[in-house]
């Protein structure tokens, strides 16, 4: 009996075997399309923008290999340190206050609201608007005696001065991304089981208890996600500044990204354009995996 | 009888035969290789009156030319100014770029000393029809192909159009304010300025609150997020004061200069005493529509202003009336002004050069018909005087400000320098910087580019 079971294993192990790695070639060869896409479209220019970073190319002559001359060349140029400067700060203030929109808003339209479905169109339609649009838009909104201010009764100069052209984009870019913040909240919101609510409730927890421990808690991957997707959409900002002031008033919103168009597009020099984006690229990198790092760190001490 | 009859068909069909070989194909070119196919592609960006007229004339040559098949794209986005120029970087830079494409002057240096464009030399200048290089430039107004040369003076584009500023304003803004526009000479900024505040002062519930400050302008100088507007209106005022950007052997900038202060000094009492640079709009294309929409009294455009501005968008001020004064000046009797625009190239890898500059050939030949349809005028003497432009209100005055008219200035490195010039002058008109402490910050930045430090 034993042996017969063996010799049924015998035959259905390399049978099974087979199957398996047929399966595998059979899905290899679905994802090859992709893969190529990929390979060709991503991992080849991101090679090819290594390797230009360390030499002078000008787009129509021969590149000349120059070291780390373009990377040295960086920390004494002062564009590149207000671009960053720029893109930073975009980064840091454009995110927060859509999350917090965001996830009111989510909060607001998953009650059994009148209208919710109609409010979540609204809401989200920024999102999928032409952004180049929106950036028109704003930037007559934003005039200084333009609607907002009228609205708000200020009389403030957004996309004119020094100081306040950036927080004239991050209210735009804010605004935008209200809407996406909002449909990844919803989707996390509902994904929480009704019966941690109601077993809370039971206990007798008001509206603040579930939100502290139930809501926020089980969003916290959610939370992950958001401020990744804001550190890496906050870092390649390009359209609001080149549309609303072309990185003025005096290159005070040029972001790393029209950095990199100048440096590279318009002057020419594709090595030191290459550098910035190499700078900008490893900079995500980091961000993200410490970002990463930190939400397991806390799921560790939670669990 | 039979054969003799039989002969003289012969005759004919054999006289008709040799015709048929040695005359010229009608309307084909003298030069291009007869009947043999050829295929030409040409670029242009996506601005309607421009395109249309040329896909017009895109049609009538193929037509007339059934060897000759051009691919016209005019779908590609204009700019602010960046789609169409960095598109043809780009693509001249993969070896996609077409046989044809425009140039705006301030990049053809750049793509000249790269090797990308087809000089236009003798073989070239015939196609286009003329004798000589001499006879090309003697045709067109004066100093009109300097930033289309090489260092020795060979040109590389041939004209689609060329532009310089004329001030317009709104006869209705005048009149609302006791102005008689047909009364007002504006020979001077001074003079601008005097009337501006005369119509302000007539009318000061429309340009200002209730606590004397500006809500709208009287004029905006279309200089701001823009680094070909910016340049344009700062160049002109340089050429007015007799200033440049760069010294003659464009290794130094000498904007700091008296002249040059003297020329931005300028620009900030216009912007400063006949409004507020930062209320209204900011963008060029802005400042424009705000003239047409009769929010803004005067601006400063192009002869294109009327066909292909006022007329295509249907503006309220074609109606209500406007006046064309040409271009104030520093110094009475002493007009500058600055040449800008697009010229057509031919790619320096196109295999068909000679078919190419054949078409451009055909393609420029009516001017009249040009400035009707599009609005556009080629840097002709004398165009006004003609059907076409002639029909454009006060044509004369806006030809007239061509005088003393000059090519913007040439260096590789000029899309950096329009960078920190713009943003100077972005400091000076919002902020209220200093003129003499940011032209010297202006000449460090740029001196540290154009002298290769």
């Amino acid at each position: 009996m034993e042996k017969t079971e063996s010799l049924r294993l015998g035959r259905l192990w390399p049978d099974n075997w087979r199957y398996h790695t047929r399966m595998k070639v059979v899905g290899f060869l679905f994802t090859l399309p992709v893969l190529a896409f990929f390979l060709v479209f991503n991992i080849y220019p991101i090679v090819s923008a290594i390797v230009i970073s360390f030499h002078e190319f000008d787009l129509f002559g021969p590149m000349t290999w120059v070291g780390l001359e373009n990377y040295q060349n960086l920390a004494g140029n002062k564009n590149f340190w207000s671009a960053m400067r720029v893109t930073l700060s975009f980064t840091l203030f454009f995110g927060p206050p859509a999350w917090v929109i965001g996830f009111v808003f989510a909060s607001l339209i998953r009650e059994k609201l009148i209208g919710r479905f109609f409010f979540r169109s609204v809401f989200f339609a920024p999102t999928i608007l032409s952004a180049v649009a929106m950036a028109t838009a704003w930037s007559l909104l934003l005039r200084q005696n333009g609607p907002l201010n009228a609205m708000l009764g200020l009389s403030v100069s957004w996309l004119t001065k020094q100081n306040s052209a950036l927080w004239g984009i991050v209210i735009m870019s804010a605004w935008q991304g209200v809407g996406w913040f909002m449909v990844v909240f919803l989707a996390g919101l509902q994904s929480i089981p009704q019966t941690f609510y109601e077993a809370a409730a039971i206990d007798g927890a008001n509206r603040w208890r579930l939100m502290r421990h139930i809501t926020l808690p089980m969003l916290r991957p959610i939370f992950a996600f958001v401020v990744i997707h804001t550190i890496i959409a906050g870092m390649k900002v390009f359209t609001p500044m080149f549309i609303m002031t072309g990185g003025g008033p005096n290159n005070a919103t040029r972001s790393m990204a029209m950095l990199i168009y100048h440096e590279g597009l318009r002057d020419l020099r594709m090595g030191r354009a290459s550098a910035v984006s190499m700078v900008g690229f490893v900079l995500i990198l980091v961000l993200t995996i410490v970002q990463l790092r930190l939400f397991r760190v806390h799921e560790g001490i939670e669990e | 009888m039979k054969t003799r009859k039989r002969s003289v068909i012969i005759l004919a069909l054999l006289t008709l035969l040799v015709a048929a070989c040695v005359a010229p194909a009608p309307m084909a070119s003298d030069m291009a290789a007869e009947d043999q196919p050829v295929e030409l592609s040409m670029w242009y960006f996506n601005w309607p009156p421009g395109y249309e007229y040329q896909a017009e004339r895109v049609r009538i040559y193929m037509n007339d030319n059934p060897h000759v098949t051009i691919d016209f794209d005019h779908s590609i986005p204009p700019v602010g100014e960046g789609g169409f120029e960095d598109k043809v970087t780009s693509a001249l830079a993969t070896g996609t770029a077409p046989d044809i494409f425009a140039v705006i002057n301030p990049q053809a240096i750049k793509l000249i000393n790269k090797g990308q464009l087809a000089p236009i030399d003798d073989a070239a200048v015939g196609a286009l029809g003329f004798d000589s290089v001499e006879a090309l430039k003697a045709s067109r107004l004066p100093g009109a192909f300097d930033s289309w040369s090489s260092a020795d003076g060979t040109p590389y584009g041939y004209h689609w159009e060329l532009s310089w500023l004329v001030l317009y304003c709104n006869d209705q803004h005048f009149r609302d304010a006791g102005v008689d526009p047909d009364g007002v000479t504006l020979e001077t900024w001074d003079d601008l300025i005097a009337v501006g505040k005369q119509v302000i002062e007539g009318n000061p519930d429309f340009y200002l609150d209730d606590d004397g400050n500006f809500k709208r302008n009287f004029i905006k100088l279309p200089m701001y997020f823009d680094d070909t507007w910016s340049m344009q209106v700062l160049t002109t005022f340089l050429a007015q004061a007799g200033g440049s950007v760069l010294s003659d052997d464009r290794t130094s900038a000498t904007i700091n200069d008296a002249a040059g202060v003297e020329a931005v000094d300028w620009m900030m009492r216009v912007s400063r005493e006949l409004g507020d640079p930062n209320i209204g709009p900011v963008i060029p294309g802005e400042v424009h529509a705000a003239f047409g929409s009769g929010e803004m009294t005067c601006d400063l455009a192009g002869p294109w202003m009327y066909e292909a501005f006022l007329v295509a968008t249907e503006s309220p001020v074609v109606e209500s009336g406007y006046h064309a004064y040409g271009m104030p000046a520093i110094e009475a009797g002493t007009p500058g002004n600055v040449f800008w625009g697009w010229a057509w190239v031919v790619n320096a890898a196109s295999e068909n050069k000679q078919a190419a500059w054949e078409f451009l050939r055909f393609l420029e030949a009516d001017p009249q018909g040009q400035a009707t349809a599009s609005g556009i005028w080629q840097p002709l003497p004398d165009i006004e005087k003609g059907w076409g432009a002639g029909r454009v209100p006060y044509a004369d005055l806006v030809a007239a400000a061509a005088e003393g008219g000059q090519a913007i200035f040439v260096t590789e490195h000029y899309a950096e320098v329009a960078r920190i010039l713009r943003g100077k002058i972005e400091a000076m008109a919002f902020e209220g910087a200093d003129v003499q402490a940011s032209l010297d910050e202006a000449v460090e930045e740029i001196n540290s580019i154009v002298d290769g430090r």
